[in-house]
């Protein structure tokens, strides 16, 4: 196995030229994470036909460094200003942000950095050894599979709103119908489009998260503008120290192995991956433990979920020629326009260059942790910019962003929209995450749903007789029955 | 008075009719082309148009910049592309959609709304079936209703299928051809119609079996696979792409653009992508696309009324 | 807390029977029976929200009428609402300037208009500031990553 791993470094460390592509990548891809609305697939779509010309090697050294780099990226901008550069990021906010508020951005960024790269190479080691067996396994995903792992992943609302369940969960169901807007995607009729072309394909996601996350904190900032200057204090560029990172480190491995298994099964990808991986560091904390207030397991666990996500989304493009997601359909066009056919035969036929891709991935992992390490003094110099200036260059980019997901100015009233329901929402104490969370899931657990009911000619035994439903479902029935103990424990706790 | 005015109305008009043939004499293109793409980027709609304008700009002398707006299908971009000046400087990417949706009325824009410039290619459905279901007969698994399918819905494959055969299956909707591969591979669904270039890394490993293409003649791509037409079911349909203006450019601009665009398509470098994409090319002039799409459009409205 | 939580609970139930009024004019595909029906899956979440906000209400009620005056928690200050609101009018405004005059026109008048109402009496950021921030977005976007940003209809 790690022959093939030695042969595909040989082969990237004979060019020079791969090495420049993959810092070029890394850098492009930090920062176009780090930009709120941008995504690595815009990147990497505007990347591919710059790499038409270029050897397979060059162009997948290319590829895969933007797509490592920028969800990475991401957690900058939610650990800095509480607004997710990606998807993926959306569940470091709750930790990260919490953390660089209290005056430890460095510790929260080098822990995110470090859980990233950490995260991100244990994929690659799983891809490398597991890749063909793992594979194997997600076929077996049919509809009631994929509605389970989608209320799964639901259920996590309920632990993710701890100071009130009840306000959680209306928040995740008013976004699953938010989620509905569009063509029903079984029949194809249209839901509350009122008429409205844009709708036909619902809420464009990207402007949804701009506006629940990036306006908000715009419009909080504006409020004590002139109220009382307060600087944060503390060392912001320290990093943490090797205790810290051992007592995270089973974390991050923890995190790795869900967030590559996830990644592997097709259609659900980075964003599930954290949001589960944090579910679970937060049921296993200590009691000294606080998620939700600066704690680093909570910066780890969804990090090192997300990157790992990227080893496992090759697992079905690279051995089922199935992109799980729209950064590995970017990365599949990519590999066929080189006159590579993914599927059983690639690992046979061409394992030279799927060694290339192994090494090629492992390396954009260490060299995304180096440079952002060293990165991270310049990162939390944002934060010693004046909020006067912050505010408006985040707006700007919020319209652009938004804007440029579509080339639509629709997207963009679609923001002000949401930002104006995610500030009150702030307001009444009401979390926003289950939003973003029922958007993702929402579709994915209808639509299978609905398709299951088909497949079994209306027969709902699916929900009990199939073992990977049964364990995901209970698995969410778990989930939201323990938040319920936790939240009665935690409210006791307060009143005495 | 009057006069004045007479001769004030008459300077309007000559100035008017100069600048507009000073305006049609200095050549097409000036500033540089917008494609709008009706899908997202990195699928294959927008890397046959990214490719196409690679080739085509040094033909143009000019820039060309891809836009994707995505949403209901491709009705967003159509309908955006419709209402852009026809001045030949917007201009957007056909698939089949641009008949089918306005049929089901779920576009406001059909390609009557368009001036067709050039058809670059069209993938016949591709019947597949799993390793285990090899030996089947393919007619015989078209004739028998206890198959289940997995397609797109509305599936216009499988409804052309059962026009001829009148036997319907129970067919399964699912997204894209990365949700009907797994889905077939998993032995949750019998067979799935979909494009070769989305299956070859399967059909090349034998864990995917081609019975039948839907296509006029045999394909390159597959050659030993048989057409419907061939076994007696006169079944053809395909996903094509090609490229559009909107409806009132002027001829002149239309046939430039198609000159270009025809060069760029017959360029070995295009061919070549064209071929590694497994897409299979099918040039078709202004005229001819035209005439394409009206068939389109009568043989699906038949379809669907029923 | 309490009082917030109640009226939260109301504007849910609005919402939710907003969203059960609208899905009674969605039409149900007759031609696969077993799938549900399209407006099913938006009307059994309305019934969830209406179910929890009463729960809201229910747990909340109590509270909400012995609760003494001085300890309720006020939703917004009347000064930050003021605050928040001309914000997001600058913003809205902008967003509209940019349909007609394009990205760049737009954002460099949004970005001035901030740091007049932010009070910020630096000449020299004044200036830079609502300059550079738009081009360099404006170059990033046209030029490195190719992707067009609105040049408005007044203009090519």
């Amino acid at each position: 196995m790690f022959s093939n791993l030695m042969q595909g470094l040989m082969s990237v460390f004979s060019n020079p030229m791969v090495f420049l592509l993959m810092i070029f990548g890394v850098v492009s891809g930090i920062t176009i994470g780090a930009l709120p609305g941008l995504t690595s697939t815009m990147a990497m779509a505007v990347l591919l036909p710059v790499t038409f010309g270029m050897e397979a090697k060059m162009s997948f050294a290319l590829l895969l460094s933007v797509y490592c780099g920028a969800i990475y990226g991401g957690s900058i901008t939610a650990i800095l200003i509480n607004t997710p550069g990606t998807p993926s990021a959306a569940a470091t906010t709750f930790d990260g942000y919490a953390l660089a508020q209290r005056g430890q951005a460095g510790k929260a960024l080098a822990t995110s950095t470090l859980s990233s790269s950490i995260g991100g190479v244990i994929s690659v080691l799983l891809l490398i050894t597991i890749a063909p067996i793992l594979a194997k396994f997600t076929l077996r995903f049919a509809a009631p599979e994929f509605f389970a792992l989608a209320v799964f992943g639901l259920s996590i609302i309920a632990s993710i709103s701890n100071k009130n369940i009840v306000k959680g969960l209306m928040a995740g169901f008013f976004g699953l119908i938010i989620a509905s807007i569009g063509l029903d995607p079984i029949s194809a009729i249209p839901r509350f489009t009122f008429g409205r072309t844009e709708l036909l394909s619902g809420v464009a996601f990207i402007p949804l998260m701009v506006g629940l996350f990036a306006l908000p904190q715009c419009f909080v900032e504006m409020e004590s503008m002139f109220k009382e200057k307060t600087i944060l204090k503390g060392v912001h560029s320290k990093l943490i120290n090797f205790k810290e990172f051992l007592s995270i480190l089973p974390t991050i491995i923890k995190s790795a192995l869900m967030g590559a298994f996830i990644g592997a099964v097709p259609g659900a990808g980075g964003d599930i991956a954290a949001f589960t991986a944090y579910n679970e560091a937060k049921r296993n904390a200590k009691k000294d433990e606080r998620f939700g207030t600066g704690e680093l397991k909570g910066i780890a666990a969804p990090e090192a979920a997300n990157n790992a996500s990227t080893g496992g989304a090759m697992i079905p493009l690279l051995s089922l020629a199935v992109p799980g997601d729209s950064n590995t359909a970017v990365l599949l066009g990519g590999l066929i326009i080189m006159g590579l056919q993914p599927g059983p035969l690639l690992f046979t036929q061409q394992s030279d260059i799927v060694n290339s891709i192994f090494a090629i991935m492992l390396l954009a992992n260490i060299f995304m942790g180096i440079i952002g390490l060293a990165g991270i003094r310049f990162f939390v110099k944002a934060l010693s910019v004046p909020k006067q200036i912050i505010v408006p260059v985040v707006l700007t980019l919020s319209v652009v962003g938004s804007y440029s997901m579509n080339n639509s100015i629709f997207d963009v009233f679609v923001t002000i929209v949401f930002g104006i329901i995610g500030y009150l929402m702030l307001k009444a104490d009401v979390i926003v995450s289950p939003i973003v969370l029922a958007v993702i899931l929402g579709p994915m657990a209808e639509t299978n749903y609905r398709r299951a009911l088909i497949m079994f000619d209306g027969d709902m035994s699916f929900l009990y007789n199939r073992p990977i439903t049964v364990v995901f479902l209970a698995l969410a029935i778990f989930t939201i029955v323990s938040s319920l103990f936790k939240q009665k424990l935690f409210k006791r706790g307060v009143s005495r | 008075m009057r006069k004045l005015l007479v001769l004030f109305i008459c300077l309007a008009l000559v100035s008017v009719s100069v600048f507009a043939s000073g305006a049609q004499e200095s050549a097409f293109p000036e500033r540089n082309i917008q494609i709008i793409v009706p899908y997202a980027a990195g699928g294959g709609t927008d890397a046959v148009a990214r490719a196409i304008a690679q080739f085509a700009e040094p033909h143009l002398g000019q820039p060309i910049t891809i836009i994707n707006k995505t949403g209901g299908g491709g009705a967003v971009g159509w309908a955006e592309a419709a209402k852009a000046r026809p001045d030949g400087y917007t201009l957007t990417m056909f698939a089949p959609n641009i008949v089918n949706l306005s049929i089901m009325n779920l576009s406001p824009v059909g390609y009557k709304e368009f001036e067709p410039i050039l058809m670059f290619n069209n993938d016949p459905g591709t019947i597949v079936v799993a390793k285990k279901n090899a030996n089947l007969d393919v007619v015989e698994m078209l004739n028998d209703d206890s198959y289940k399918s997995g397609g797109e819905n509305p599936n216009f494959y499988l409804l052309t299928i059962q026009a001829q055969t009148g036997v319907i299956h129970q067919d399964i909707p699912y997204g894209g051809a990365a949700e009907r591969v797994p889905a077939v591979l998993g032995g949750h669904v019998d067979f799935a119609i979909v494009n070769v270039g989305e299956a070859k890394g399967q059909i090349d490993a034998g864990e995917l079996i081609p019975l039948a293409v839907m296509s006029e003649k045999r394909l390159d791509a597959v050659p030993n696979v048989p057409t419907l037409k061939e076994l007696g079911i006169d079944a053809q349909m395909g996903s094509w792409r090609g490229l559009a203006a909107p409806k009132g450019t002027p001829k002149e601009v239309i046939a430039i653009l198609e000159d270009a665009f025809t060069k760029a398509a017959n360029e070995q470098g295009f061919k070549d992508f064209m071929k590694k994409a497994a897409f299979n090319i099918d040039f078709k002039s202004s005229a001819d696309f035209w005439t394409f799409m009206e068939e389109q459009d009568v043989a699906t409205t038949k379809m669907l009324s029923k | 807390m309490a009082r917030i939580n109640i009226i939260v609970a109301l504007f849910f139930i609005l919402f939710a029977a907003l969203v059960l009024v609208l899905s009674a004019g969605i039409p149900v595909s007759e031609s696969q029976p077993l799938t549900m029906g399209t407006p099913m899956f938006p009307r059994m979440l309305s019934y969830g929200i209406i179910v929890l906000s009463t729960i809201l209400i229910a747990t909340n009620f109590h509270e909400a009428r012995t609760e003494k005056k001085e300890d309720r928690k006020k939703m917004f200050e009347p000064g930050n609402l003021k605050m928040v609101g001309i914000g997001l009018l600058i913003l809205f405004l902008s967003v509209v300037l940019m349909v007609f005059l394009g990205f760049i026109i737009a954002m460099v008048a949004m970005n001035v208009a901030f740091l007049f109402y932010f009070k910020v009496k630096n000449k020299v950021v004044l200036i830079v500031e609502p300059i550079v921030a738009p081009l360099l977005i404006y170059f990033m976007f046209q030029n490195v990553l190719n992707i067009p940003l609105p040049s408005g209809l007044l203009f090519y």
